[in-house]
């Protein structure tokens, strides 16, 4: 019998194993670096006297093992040193993206659950059919499809062709000002602030972004429910819940009810993965996001950032692996306790 | 005799597009009022998809699937659910079926709820009677399925099954997970419903021994093929298919009054997937001859209503000799 939030310890422990795992790999970064340490943490021309300051601060000239152990403790401390683009630093840099990034999660993610779950749901259902054909077929092209080409696509089509969308210029049109932080989300905070204006422009300028990753997640997720209830329907549970005479929609319950679970993984797995397509996609769109934070550091090889960004993606799919096992658990509980 | 279920040339496949399996192939099958059909056959031999295909869960790539007189086999499934207070099944494991949370009482209430408009005070009623009918032990309406053996869960099933008047009742594997005492109960309370509720009953077993007592007719299922199809008494006198006979002398060893041995068959119990033209049977059968292995044998007729799917019963050398 299992005890009580022993897979949730169990996966802390594994967390900070990973943790460990993924600092080590970052340090090995720096030290067997394409250039020296300095450059990498400092930009191409770091001053004699930042320079003389990098050294100090990581220790540079130390032997390896305590450069390693400081590195660890001041990460966990959040210090992640300073991006030499930006020259704030990182964590601030972050801070100040993240809102950003989480807003076209989120929207995403709903709008990708709403449309996917419901489409493999009807694809399971009309087997055999024109009908599962199709969302199967749309499923699989949508699965293969590179992100960023998607997001051109929808972007020659609405913005080009079609002038419904604005230009994939960030946030919000830039004769406007944006409203006070409350939530994070402009489009929320420019509601909240009663400014129609804003919130219109905010919103114009999230749907094609949202849309993007909405597709992407619901290609997969129809995928993977179609796949999930499929098993249902095969189960003689099922068979038999048919046999009595059962309803459409109580059939679709006892199928959901059977493939909560799957479902529920696979939308997890939507959640930890979204991150790198989020990257991208803001990429794309200009969002001015944590991801594009981190693609651009990669690409300009500002190893402060990218280190924060790599071990943020981990504590991201880490953080989703908690709640996925949370939910299982309580569900599990519930289960037992009826 | 009114007939109330047929099969007319039915096949089955199953699976994906991928990959699509014959499960049952031109099946020819009646069953009629105050009648118990017995099927037999080994696992894979597509005994719970003929069950189905009967209630029109499953739907056949060809035939005919008739219930009452009434071609039911292009119904759309809304259509469909309304005659399925007309036509029931219990399933071989009632345990894994039965939703664990409602009560006996609860369970056989349910298919009146679905199917018949009554009131609460006739459906109680109803349940009441119900449960007279299958001789449910007093306190036992309120114990939900964890708290029954599989021998009075499959009585429930049977329950639910009934509940409805059905004019079709198909049983798959009922008493498989019984004990020998449960299981002889189950038969004969069978027996009694089909003598007192005029309907056709469909009882589907993994061996001869287990219909024996109860059924009217036997037909042995082989691969998706009915090989055998008779009177109970004729198939066990005289089985005619050499998988039939086979199979009652494995199942029969203790009677003295059947001389010989047991025949043993070579080779696994085949799935689908091995299916080579010619006779089915040819792979494993003992008397098997070149021409089988060509030639698929088609049902011929013996005597007024036996039929049996073997090139050599024309010729009467279907029999497998009993010393070798
Ligand atoms: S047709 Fe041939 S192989 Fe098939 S059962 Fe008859 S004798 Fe055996």
């Amino acid at each position: 019998m299992e005890r009580p939030g022993r897979t949730i310890l169990r996966l802390l422990g594994i967390a900070a194993f990973v943790f460990l795992v993924i600092a080590f790999i970052c340090f090995m970064l720096i030290k067997l670096g394409a250039a020296p340490p300095v450059v990498l943490l400092g930009g191409p021309n770091p001053m004699p006297e930042e320079r003389a300051q990098l050294i100090a601060e990581y220790g540079l000239n130390q032997p390896a093992v305590v450069q390693f152990i400081r590195y660890v403790v001041r990460t966990l401390a959040g210090e992640f040193g300073r991006s030499w683009q930006t020259g704030a630093t990182v964590a601030d840099d972050l801070l100040a993206r993240l809102p950003a990034t989480l807003e076209l999660m989120v929207y995403a993610l709903l709008l990708g659950a709403l449309i996917g779950i419901p489409a493999g749901v009807a694809a399971a259902f009309s087997r055999g059919r024109a009908e599962e054909r199709t969302a199967r077929g749309a499923g699989l092209v949508g699965a293969a499809m590179p992100s960023f080409l998607l997001a051109l696509l929808l972007l020659l089509v609405f913005f080009r062709w079609l002038d419904l969308s604005p230009a994939p210029s960030g946030r919000l049109s830039v004769v406007l000002t944006p409203p006070p932080t409350i939530t994070g989300s402009y489009f929320i905070d420019a509601i909240l602030m009663q400014d129609a204006a804003a919130a219109r422009s905010a919103l114009g300028q999230l749907i094609l972004p949202v849309l993007t990753l909405a597709l992407l997640i619901a290609a997969q997720l129809t995928l993977q429910v179609r796949t999930a209830i499929l098993m249902q329907l095969d189960t003689a549970h099922f068979a038999y819940a048919r046999a009595q005479g059962m309803s459409r929609d109580m059939l679709t319950g006892i199928a959901m009810r059977g493939a909560a679970p799957s479902i529920w993984a696979a939308f997890c797995g939507q959640c930890a993965a979204l991150l790198g397509t989020t990257a991208v996609i803001e990429y794309v769109f200009a969002w001015g996001g944590v991801g594009q934070y981190g693609l651009e550091a990669m690409s300009r090889g500002d190893f402060a950032v990218m280190q924060a960004f790599i071990l943020l993606s981990a504590a991201l799919s880490l953080l989703v692996h908690l709640m996925h096992a949370g939910v299982r658990r309580v569900a599990r509980l519930r289960i037992r306790r009826a | 005799m009114s007939v109330v279920a047929e099969l007319r040339g039915v096949s089955v496949e199953l699976g994906d597009d991928d990959r699509r399996v014959a499960a049952l192939t031109r099946i020819d099958l009646q069953v009629a009022a105050g009648q118990i059909l017995g099927v037999a056959g080994e696992s894979g031999a597509g005994k719970s998809t003929l069950a189905r295909t009967l209630l029109r869960l499953v739907q056949p790539q060809a035939g005919t699937v008739l219930l009452e007189g009434n071609d039911i086999t292009a119904q759309p499934e809304r259509r469909l659910r309304r005659l399925r207070g007309r036509m029931t099944m219990t399933f071989r494991n009632p345990l894994a079926v039965l939703n664990p949370r409602m009560t006996v009482r609860a369970l056989l209430e349910e298919p009146l709820r679905l199917h018949a408009r009554l009131t609460a005070p006739a459906r109680r009623a109803a349940v009441e009677a119900l449960a007279e009918r299958l001789r449910l032990r007093a306190g036992e309406l309120e114990l939900r399925p964890a708290e029954l053996d599989a021998g009075r869960a499959q009585l429930v099933g049977l329950g639910r099954a009934i509940a409805t008047q059905p004019r079709l009742l198909v049983l798959d594997e009922p008493t498989c997970e019984l004990d020998t005492v449960a299981a002889a109960e189950f038969l004969a309370l069978l027996a009694s419903l089909r003598d007192s509720a005029d309907m056709a009953i469909v009882l589907i077993g993994h061996d001869i021994t287990a219909l024996q007592p109860v059924a009217d007719r036997i037909a042995v299922l082989y691969l998706g093929e009915i090989v055998e199809e008779g009177p109970t008494a004729d198939l066990l006198r005289d089985a005619l298919h050499p998988y039939s006979q086979a199979l009652l002398s494995a199942h029969l060893p203790a009677d003295p009054t059947r001389r010989g041995r047991r025949i043993r068959l070579r080779g696994e119990a085949p799935t689908p997937d091995d299916r080579t033209p010619g006779c089915g049977f040819a792979p494993r059968c003992p008397i098997a001859e070149n021409r089988c292995r060509s030639g698929a044998p088609t049902p011929n007729q013996i005597g007024t209503d036996r039929r049996v799917a073997c090139l050599r019963v024309l010729e009467g050398s279907s029999r497998i000799p009993l010393t070798r």
